[in-house]
């Protein structure tokens, strides 16, 4: 099975999965409230399915296209790219996930303005910044613009730690 | 209508509007050349912004950074040979060419005028089609309500560049996550996982910040910043003395707005699509076809006179039906009913003066992007240069601040890190995000008018689906979703036999 074969069945079962999830959820409800989501769900299952079938057996000139191409050289150099490029978007989120969860616990945990400048130093800085003066100009205006921006001007109450900062 | 426009005047000229048109063109200048910034992420990320202010000041805001990000994608794409936006694609054919002859400003000044000519004409186009459009849908019911709905998810995931089946299960799953909260009739909460904060569903802006900003930052730091030089030194001429060779081309700017408008209009087209078609019909009509790709003064206005003229075109469906055109559009939906407003005829009417205000600031947005765009493109090189490591974490601030301010909860900025990562999904399996946005902004009015049919006909399921094929509306709508469909097959086949041959 080819690398965008393997790609297309994981997200074949993801999907399938997801209308099944959801299938078993909105059999909990009452009919009347969830006809709308149970059809849409089973649409999506089918689908899924669908998609299955069409990715395991493509036209047979493809196939064969994509046999001989297997053997060849430059395609495995392109499948060792693209497994490249792959792992660096799955590092990239697993990143960014972890950092904006962390940035979000931080609000929680202290306040608004020790979570964003804690936040936008250690993102900065992890994604390659290290002039520290860069930091800290950016970090203290991105800061004060978003403060001033939301708080201020829109009037938005700031979010309340439970560590009260001030 | 000269009333109408009167109350949309006298709402526009207040000192909040047109700052709020400012601040948007501004915005949207500065995000459509920077590469990587989509303008739907520029429009989501700044609707919390637009929260508080009034509507018309707010929509103000949102249609400057769509016309203007539309616009200014072209000033990368010429003097750096990168375009901003997918909108600018066929400008840099000729474009950049024109802009390695030392010609820059030259480029610049034709794609700005182009641009802006293009963007008026298609407002204009939206003020005389919008209000007889927004009338005739008075004469929908129920089903046909239901059917619009199906009919905007069908055709984005048919024409998903030959992805239908992913674009269709993405359509889905939108509308899936509608479903998310109280039943519009019954009032059962459905998939709250006993959450308060999901009793009202899932919050539209703060799904579409998550979906349009976590995957383009993924993106962004995923991939490595190529070190841009400028081709050329921008040269002293006055900007202004190229708007006679623009106006020169009225044949060209007429034709491509009209291309423009037409893409527009129809949903999923997008104005890309827009660009390229216009540079080929001028490159046809040219008595110059040869000079296309080397700096042909005729493409460019082309492709940027489209590109802009696509953006009325869009609003045309947007403000009569409530279907989106592109996502962008979508997302400016989104705004529209943040602020209470329901497209259709009532937007017409009884919201006349936000409604006509909104199409002016249009008109004013095309105008103001001409001074700011050319001023923005001498420093454009260095701004474009603000490294991936500043950028990214600003943007995810902003994201995270700005889902919070909805609601003043950190619940919803938690909803808008799921979304991103549902966002991430999808573009890490090449599934297109623009049925999920148009699955999640129809799927209330999908179900909603589904519940309403189903109960005027006691539950009857047979009953409703004789008024399907019986009514005549109904009737024209289902042959627009089979077409839709077909459309997807015949071009899922076209891209097998390529693949084949």
């Amino acid at each position: 099975m080819r690398l965008d074969q393997k790609r297309e069945s994981l997200f074949c079962g993801l999907a399938f999965l997801t209308a099944a999830a959801l299938i078993l959820a909105s059999l909990g409800y009452d009919i009347e409230s969830a006809y709308f989501p149970l059809l849409l769900s089973l649409l999506m299952g089918v689908l899924a399915i669908a998609l299955f079938v069409q990715t395991l057996m493509p036209h047979s000139k493809e196939t064969a296209k994509a046999q001989t191409e297997a053997a060849d050289q430059s395609d495995r150099d392109q499948n060792d790219k693209d497994r490249a490029v792959m792992r660096d978007q799955l590092i990239g989120f697993f990143k960014i996930f972890v950092a904006v969860l962390a940035y979000i616990a931080g609000i929680q945990l202290t306040n608004y303005t020790v979570a964003t400048l804690a936040f936008l130093i250690l993102m900065m800085g992890m994604l390659g910044t290290h002039k520290v003066l860069h930091l800290a100009l950016v970090a203290a205006g991105m800061t004060a613009l978003l403060s001033y921006l939301f708080f201020t001007f829109l009037g938005v109450t700031p979010p309340e730690g439970l560590m009260a900062f001030g | 209508m000269i009333d109408n426009l009167l109350l949309g005047f006298s709402a526009l000229m207040t000192p909040m509007a047109l700052l709020a048109v400012f601040a948007g063109v501004t915005g949207g200048v500065i995000i459509g050349s920077l590469p990587g910034l989509t303008s739907t992420m520029g429009v989501a990320l700044l609707i919390p912004l637009t929260f508080s202010m009034p509507p018309e000041a707010g929509l103000a805001m949102l249609g400057g950074i769509y016309l203007a990000s539309t616009y200014s994608g072209s000033i990368s794409a010429i003097l750096l040979n990168i375009p901003g936006t997918p909108a600018a694609v066929a400008t840099l054919l000729d474009g950049h060419p024109m802009s390695q002859k030392g010609q820059s400003m030259r480029a610049l000044a034709l794609a700005t005028f182009g641009s802006s000519i293009g963007g008026i004409l298609s407002v204009i186009a939206l003020f005389l089609i919008a209000p007889p459009l927004a009338d005739f849908s008075l004469k929908f019911g129920s089903p046909e309500y239901f059917l619009l709905a199906i009919f905007g998810i069908t055709v984005i995931a048919s024409l998903s560049a030959g992805a239908m089946i992913k674009g269709l299960i993405a359509g889905l799953f939108g509308l899936l996550l509608s479903t998310i909260g109280a039943h519009p009739v019954t009032g059962d909460v459905r998939f709250s996982f006993g959450s308060p904060i999901l009793y009202d569903g899932i919050p539209m802006v703060v799904s579409l910040i998550g979906l349009y900003s976590i995957p383009e930052v993924i993106a962004m730091i995923s991939r490595k910043q190529v070190k841009i030089e400028e081709s050329s030194k921008t040269p002293p001429r006055s900007a202004l003395s190229f708007l006679p060779e623009a106006l020169a081309q009225r044949v060209n700017i007429l034709r491509s707005s009209l291309i423009g408008i037409i893409v527009g209009i129809i949903p999923g087209v997008g104005c890309s699509v827009g660009g390229f078609l216009s540079y080929d019909a001028a490159k046809r009509a040219s008595r110059e076809p040869q000079a296309f790709g080397k700096g042909s003064p005729e493409g460019i206005i082309a492709s940027e006179t489209a590109n802009n003229a696509v953006t009325g075109g869009t609003l045309i469906p947007l403000l009569t039906l409530g279907i989106p055109g592109n996502p962008v559009t979508a997302v400016l939906l989104g705004g529209l009913m943040i602020h209470g407003l329901r497209p259709g005829a009532d937007l017409f009417t009884l919201n006349a003066e936000i409604t006509y205000g909104f199409i002016l600031s249009l008109l004013v947005a095309n105008l103001l992007f001409v001074p700011i765009g050319l001023f923005f493109a001498r420093y454009c090189a260095k701004v474009i240069q603000i490294p991936t490591a500043i950028l990214a974490p600003c943007i995810l601030a902003l994201a995270v601040i700005g889902s919070y301010s909805i609601r003043s909860s950190l619940e919803d900025s938690l909803i808008m890190l799921f979304m991103g990562v549902v966002g991430f999904i999808m573009t890490f399996f090449a599934v297109p995000r623009a049925p999920l946005v148009l699955g999640l902004v129809l799927g209330t009015l999908a179900e909603s008018e589904l519940a309403r049919s189903l109960a005027l006909v006691q539950g009857d399921v047979l009953a409703f689906a004789t008024q399907l094929v019986t009514r005549p509306i109904c009737i024209v709508l289902l042959i627009l979703c089979a077409y839709a469909l077909y459309q997807g097959i015949v071009q899922h086949r076209r891209n097998s036999n390529l693949l084949d041959t």
